[in-house]
């Protein structure tokens, strides 16, 4: 044998397991479990129901993801966290992916993978009914408190539209939701879909009128993991994709009805009997 | 990847204007507390009512945990009609929880003195004023000291829990930075790097104050 293709066979024999880790497809296989990591004060997407059971639209799709890869829903473990411990743990590995009404920034995808979109969200802005006012930009005044998230598209929008009023950054909707009730703050921001359940629950609670602000504007919710690991990052972005607009459509509606009340933007743009 | 020094050197100067409202909050939490610690300390001395009332307080602050206490007096003040700033309510709840450790302090300074100090400058026919400014107090305030300095350095890290109530101090512009940029390792590391000044000059102050001190040992 040639001895230069006798020292490559022995090259590619060495280098093959050294390219690079086992890809987490195979180790979540192997373990015969998923770990998830989601939040528990975001309704509808994530939070604890009164029988004290994590429920929510992202719930359901982590449990549709285990049932996709391991036959059982139930093969599931969820790891609540905190905002600021979300990243932290799908970094570190002590999670495969993580599902928390996570934003795609382009900031944190230098250092964060993420998959296509699942969920349109925007901000929206709740106020109290004794504030007096029905739109955001009366709320760009001294005498009214702003309590927001701390992060970054919720900051940027209120230093935009609202330069004037006083801010509060809060870590997770739910304080944001008591600043608003005990009186700390007159309007709060947050996610349309957890706006939208506030709204639906709360009678002294009314939702401002936001349009021509950036409020009007979409940002995307998506999976995020750790970057580096393409054969994960393919199955999972697959996912969301036949979930938007692929064979998991119907899936999908039934979320969107159950959780958002609503029907999903259609599974395409255009009309497919047409074509 | 961890380690990027042109991030952390953004990040650092951010941090630093975090650093002051820390520092504000600490030295008014510790100076507020060495007064009124001693308050607490005395009404927990004399027999009677103020006594269990000193007591009682103490209990209750120090068998609670802070992040509570600052949701009560945050969120809970508002509700009854009265709402103190972030920053009001954070110095209220800190001093309120570490006044308790400081009146234990004191009272450990002041228990350390043997009563045959007081049997004696007694004896030697000493005024009371005389006793307490010459003998005892030199010595209770020489060995209050190194507790005292601890309780700073507890105080500056409890600091960062009024990061939950909209305070800028550096936990929140900690968590800030670590929602923009997902770079988590960093910001804690260089947030824990300012801390870890903070503490070591309060430890070092402390030091000084002791060698200062040594004498009345």
């Amino acid at each position: 044998m040639n001895f230069r293709l006798l020292f490559g066979f022995a090259l590619a024999f060495i280098a093959g397991p050294a390219w690079g880790q086992e890809s987490l497809l195979d180790v979540v296989l192997k373990r015969d479990k998923l770990i998830v990591a989601t939040y528990s004060t975001s309704p509808p997407l994530a939070y604890v129901d009164d029988n004290g059971k994590l429920v929510g639209f992202e719930i359901d799709m982590a449990h549709e993801i285990a049932k996709d890869l391991l036959g059982d829903p139930d093969k599931l473990e969820l790891v609540v966290v905190q905002s600021d411990g979300r990243f932290p743990a799908a970094l570190s590995g002590k999670i495969d992916f993580g599902l928390c009404s996570t934003t795609i920034t382009p900031d944190r995808a230098v250092r964060i993978a993420f998959t296509r979109p699942y969920l349109d969200t925007g901000g929206s802005v709740i106020a109290r009914k004794d504030a007096g006012i029905k739109t955001v930009k009366e709320l760009n005044d001294p005498k009214f408190t702003y309590a927001i998230l701390n992060v970054p598209p919720a900051i940027a929008r209120a230093k935009q539209v609202m330069p004037e009023a006083k801010l509060l950054l809060l870590d997770s909707p739910s304080a944001l939701f008591l600043a608003v009730k005990t009186g700390r703050a007159q309007a709060f921001a947050i996610d349309k879909p957890i706006a939208d359940f506030y709204e639906a629950e709360n009678q002294d609670l009314v939702r401002l009128d936001t349009s021509g602000t950036p409020f009007a504007y979409v940002s995307q919710d998506s999976i995020y993991m750790k970057p580096g690991d393409f054969k994960w990052w393919l199955f999972l972005d697959t996912w969301v994709g036949e979930l938007r607009s692929g064979i998991r459509y119907e899936k999908y509606v039934e979320w969107y009805r159950k959780w958002l009340k609503k029907d999903p933007p259609p599974q395409r743009f255009y009309d497919y009997n047409k074509y | 990847m961890p380690f990027d020094p042109h991030f952390i050197a953004r990040l650092i100067p951010a941090l630093l204007v975090g650093a002051e409202v820390t520092v504000e909050l600490a030295a008014l939490t510790m100076a507020i507390c060495l007064v009124w610690g001693l308050v607490v300390a005395l009404a927990n001395g004399v027999r009677g009512p103020l006594a269990w009332l000193a007591g009682g307080y103490i209990q209750l602050v120090r068998n609670t945990p802070l992040l509570i206490q600052l949701y009560l007096v945050y969120f809970g003040f508002s509700m009854a009609g009265f709402g103190l700033s972030g920053f009001a309510s954070g110095l209220l709840a800190l001093c309120a929880q570490n006044g308790g450790y400081v009146a234990e302090i004191y009272r450990g300074g002041l228990q350390s003195v043997s009563i045959r100090q007081f049997e004696a400058g007694r004896a030697l026919g000493m005024r009371r004023w005389t006793l307490y400014t010459t003998v005892i107090l030199p010595q209770v305030v020489a060995r209050v000291v190194p507790p005292l300095t601890n309780q700073s350095i507890a105080i500056i890290k409890d600091t960062s829990q009024v990061a939950a109530i909209a305070v800028m101090e550096i936990m929140k512009i900690t968590e800030v930075w670590v929602e923009t940029s997902a770079n988590t390792y960093d910001v804690f590391l260089g947030a824990a790097l300012i801390y870890l000044a903070l503490t070591s000059i309060t430890g070092l102050v402390g030091k000084l104050a002791e060698r200062r001190l040594a004498f009345a040992q």
